[in-house]
């Protein structure tokens, strides 16, 4: 630092405290000024398309499968190379069925089984700038950074385009400045914005395929993940009305929310925002106060509540339901961790980075302020950057694509990326019961929190909790009309019943046809004590074979048919369906609390193995473990006293 | 760019242990700095084993190290000293203060110790809790909120249907619990528990939200129209806005005092701290 004035600090201690509202609310604001001249009132909201109804007798709601958030080149991250990720059009592609090519190796690549619908989450920030340019789209040739960056392009190739970009590498602090004013502009993101819009609308199915229209709003302050994925109901022609929300606008949760609430009235638009990867925010994701380090108060509870219906429970970068030092009588708590930060710092375990905290946190919330800021529903999803939604472990296609072949991902040719893909299991997958396939169908599902995650295999899996259901109820064919009838399904909240008896789940879990049977059934379930204390206990419920509960109430393991060597199991062990009609042994109705079902696979063996295999190194010199039981969970169902 | 350009820019931080690494890699220059001794002892190896699996339990460690065969310990003290020499090695370049990340760590590092000993053993007396929820009253008042169930009934004849079904309800003979049955299934929940008009407005709409703030509670109301049909509704609970008594919110009212006197005293370390400095700025920038 230049000496010169030496500075008088006195008056200024503290002065930066008080500064008033950040000057990217001012920003937010902006970002929905887009077309304020087709404003419409809040009054007509907008109800997105509709297939025809399903003709189902008993009228009973669709299992639909789908990833709420894969990456295409149009990812500033995700473009990498240039190469490592294919084009919107063949991310909406792969989804849907069809062979697409990987353009870096030139190989054809298709999912096993078509999805139902997807949420195309590019980031917001940088929106398609890597591959307008690549393209020389007119409109970004014409901004003055754009020649540096075609440079850039040109001679250091994708990767550099790509770090500039993130970082700023290869910037001169002016060009860095340059870029972020002209590259994080309303008018360039309108652009970007229309082309993803105009792709979605290319490859919307009402009733075969929906296509969500959303983007990723890539929070993370101090490399603290705070990231959100966002969707709306509508279609293009209302989404082609407004902006998504960008970080670069605000890092702050509250003003994406105080978005969707100007959004919805200027436009009709309705949004749901999901968290991802509380495991990697450093216990951020649900801390007990604002951004502003203010605790909640009911105003910040109900719009968290009302605009985030459901959080990421897994995906590549690891799950996030529990960690062994927070559950340590969770026997199946260690599963696919990856606690540590975006820039790769590993952090202590908090309560604030796992969801089953939060849902313990949101009870004693409620208990405190009124409200559950932590009501959250629970999917699985990719978080793919390689636009190829993927969660087979015998056939990965990778989290990013620098390391797409196994060559690359093991031995002399492994290369060096922030996320390498044997660290990861292929994960994850959203389930979601809905009226039908459509934008407006799912979104609704998603905001009663109808829906489950997956660490993969599509096992279908259905609670209902209630009173006054039968033992012959779980096993009737009417079982889920019946089941609307007499409780309510995930997501749904149980009332304090007259004579205060424990609340009933009906519970019903089918293998997926094309994976492993089942080993258990759990439930997990979480409580406030009459001190006020958090409390959580996994029962298991229904189980394969002839095993015994012990008297901890713990189950002899389903055992393993896992043969390393050939990276092959068999469904000699384990069930394909599991029912089970449980009630709370433990219930006290003066106790707030939530239940939620862990399904459990046999063990089967782990993507990275199959890898280690066809590049003839033995598994078991990798330091990771060879086998995986995947698990399905469900949103849970809270009790109220 | 600089290490601060880097800092305020949240792209930077949005993949990244890709560029912190390089930047590490590129800078280490495997310079050998002999004549050195790491010590390690049990205590050490513990920490680093922890360290490495991220699961902090010592004692499960210590097992884990004692079952260690002679070849797989001096493999583990090897990775040990290892760890040890590359984060020396790292220091003597002063790499802390090259990467921005790291510095980062360290600040906020020391940021929370100084709060950490101006805070710690704090207390407040009933009068300052007081004192607080007098100056504070605004922040602690409740918003309306409603806890019901509802039937639903859509569909042409939907109100009719609903004023049928309301006699059968309002007989008494049927426990809330089973009212489902006489309607058809919502899109969004059954049962609402102390939710605010903004929710309620989302799941049904403003004219419902508003009629439904309207309702005595204990017995079933309605047909009252949402977007989507007719409903039948019990309110259980129709709570106003309202500012709760203190001693209702006195818990509350405690630990936020305590947060904010705590907030104060880590201020002025931090004051203090700063004041120990003296801090000469480039002419012309405080213009």
């Amino acid at each position: 630092m230049a000496a010169g004035t030496r500075l008088d600090i006195a008056g200024l201690l503290h002065a930066l405290k008080i500064l008033p509202a950040p000057l990217c609310a001012l920003a937010a604001l902006a970002a929905c000024s887009v077309s304020a001249d087709k404003a419409r009132t809040a009054d007509a909201p907008v109800v997105g398309e509709m297939a025809e109804a399903p003709s189902a007798e008993d009228g009973d709601r669709m299992l639909l499968w789908g990833d709420t958030h894969v990456h295409s080149s149009n990812s500033v991250d995700a473009f990498g190379s240039g190469f490592d990720s294919v084009d919107v059009d063949s991310a909406y592609r792969f989804a849907r069925g069809l062979p697409v090519i990987f353009p870096r190796t030139g190989q054809r690549v298709q999912i096993d089984r078509p999805l139902d619908f997807m949420v195309m989450a590019d980031h917001a920030v940088g929106l398609s700038a890597s591959t307008r340019l690549r393209a020389r789209d007119p409109a970004i040739m014409k901004l003055p950074i754009a020649k540096r960056l075609l440079e850039i392009f040109e001679n250091q190739g994708g990767q550099a385009l790509t770090l500039a970009q993130m970082f700023g590498a290869g910037l001169t602090k002016e060009e860095w400045r340059q870029y972020r004013e002209q590259i994080y502009s309303d008018d360039f993101l309108a652009t970007s914005w229309a082309g993803q819009v105009a792709a979605a609308e290319r490859h919307n199915r009402p009733g075969t395929f929906t296509a969500l229209i959303g983007w990723e709003w890539t929070s993370a302050p101090n490399a603290r993940n705070l990231h959100r994925v966002v969707f709306t109901n509508v279609g293009g022609e209302t989404a082609d009305e407004f902006i998504p929300f960008a970080n670069y606008m605000s890092e702050k949760p509250e003003d994406l929310w105080a978005y969707f609430e100007r959004t919805k009235a200027m436009t009709g638009a309705d949004f749901v925002a999901l968290p991802h990867n509380p495991n990697m925010s450093g216990g951020r994701m649900f801390e007990l106060t604002d951004m502003d380090g203010n605790p909640f108060d009911a105003a910040y509870a109900t719009a968290r509540q009302k605009w985030e219906p459901a959080v990421e429970i897994t995906q590549v970068k690891g799950t996030s339901e529990t960690h062994p030092v927070l559950s340590p009588n969770d026997e199946f708590a260690g599963f696919e961790l990856f606690n540590e930060l975006l820039s790769g710092e590993v952090t202590p375990v908090s309560p604030g980075s796992y969801v089953r905290s939060g849902l313990l946190r949101g009870l004693a919330e409620e208990r405190r302020i009124g409200v559950n800021p932590f009501k959250y529903g629970i999917i699985g999803s990719s978080d793919s950057h390689t636009g190829l939604s993927s969660q087979r472990e015998d056939n990965f296609f990778g989290k990013m694509g620098d390391d797409f072949l196994p060559r690359e991902r093991f031995g002399p040719g492994k290369v060096t990326i922030p996320f390498p893909s044997p660290e990861m299991s292929a994960a994850g997958l959203a389930g979601v019961w809905a009226d039908r396939n459509d934008r407006q169908a799912i979104f609704e599902a998603f905001r009663r929190r109808e829906v489950y995650g997956t660490s993969g295999p599509r096992m279908k899996v259905r609670l209902f909790a209630g009173h006054g259901f039968s033992a012959s109820d779980v096993r009737a064919k009417d079982y889920a009309a019946i089941g609307y009838r007499k409780g309510v399904p995930m997501g749904g909240t149980l009332m304090r019943e007259a004579g205060g008896s424990p609340p009933q789940l009906a519970i019903r879990a089918v293998k997926d046809p094309d994976a492993a049977n089942l080993d258990r059934v759990q439930v997990v379930k979480g409580w406030l004590g009459a001190d006020g204390k958090m409390h959580e206990k996994v029962f298991n419920v229904a189980w394969a074979g002839d095993r015994a509960l012990r008297p901890d109430g713990s189950l002899p393991p389903v055992g393993n048919s896992v043969d390393i060597d050939r990276a092959r199991y068999t469904n000699t062990i384990g069930a394909p369906e599991l029912v089970a009609l449980w009630a709370d042994p433990q219930f006290d109705p003066a106790q707030a609390a939530f239940y939620y079902v862990r399904v459990l696979q046999i063990p089967t063996p782990r993507q990275h193995v199959f890898d280690a295999l066809a590049l003839q190194i033995d598994p078991r010199t990798i330091d990771l473990p060879a086998t995986i039981q995947e698990r399905a969970w469900t949103s849970p169902v809270w009790y109220r006293p | 760019m600089t290490a601060k350009g880097i800092l305020r820019e949240p792209l930077a931080h949005f993949l990244l242990a890709g560029g912190a690494l390089f930047l590490i890699a590129a800078a280490w220059s495997g310079e050998d700095t002999s004549g050195r001794q790491i010590e390690v002892d049990r205590e050490d190896l513990l920490v680093f084993m922890q360290g490495r699996a991220q699961v902090y339990d010592e004692d499960t460690f210590a097992g884990i190290l004692d079952a260690m065969s002679a070849e797989e310990k001096r493999k583990l003290v090897r990775d040990a000293a290892l760890q040890e020499a590359l984060y020396r090695e790292g220091e003597a370049l002063d790499l802390a203060a090259a990467d921005p990340l790291v510095r980062q760590r360290v600040v906020q590092q020391m940021r929370l110790l100084l709060m950490d000993e101006a805070a710690a053993d704090m207390t407040v007396s009933d009068e300052e809790v007081r004192d607080y929820y007098e100056h504070n009253r605004e922040r602690y008042r409740l918003d309306p909120s409603i806890t019901f169930t509802h039937v639903f009934f859509p569909g042409a004849d939907a109100r009719e249907k609903a004023a049928q079904a309301l006699t059968a309800l309002s007989s008494g003979n049927v426990p809330f619990e089973r009212a489902g049955q006489y309607g058809e299934r919502f899109l969004y929940q059954l049962n609402y528990s102390d939710v605010s008009e903004p929710i309620v407005e989302s799941h049904f709409g403003e004219d419902f939200a508003r009629a439904a703030f309207k309702l005595q509670p204990g017995s079933w109301q309605g047909p009252i129209q949402s977007e989507y049909g007719w409903h039948l509704v019990l309110p259980m609970a129709v709570d106003a806005p309202r500012a709760p008594a203190f001693a209702e919110i006195a818990d509350r009212v405690r630990e936020d005092a305590l947060a904010e006197k705590r907030q104060r005293a880590a201020d002025r370390a931090l004051d203090a701290m700063l004041a120990r400095y003296e801090i000469d700025v480039e002419d012309g920038i405080l213009q």
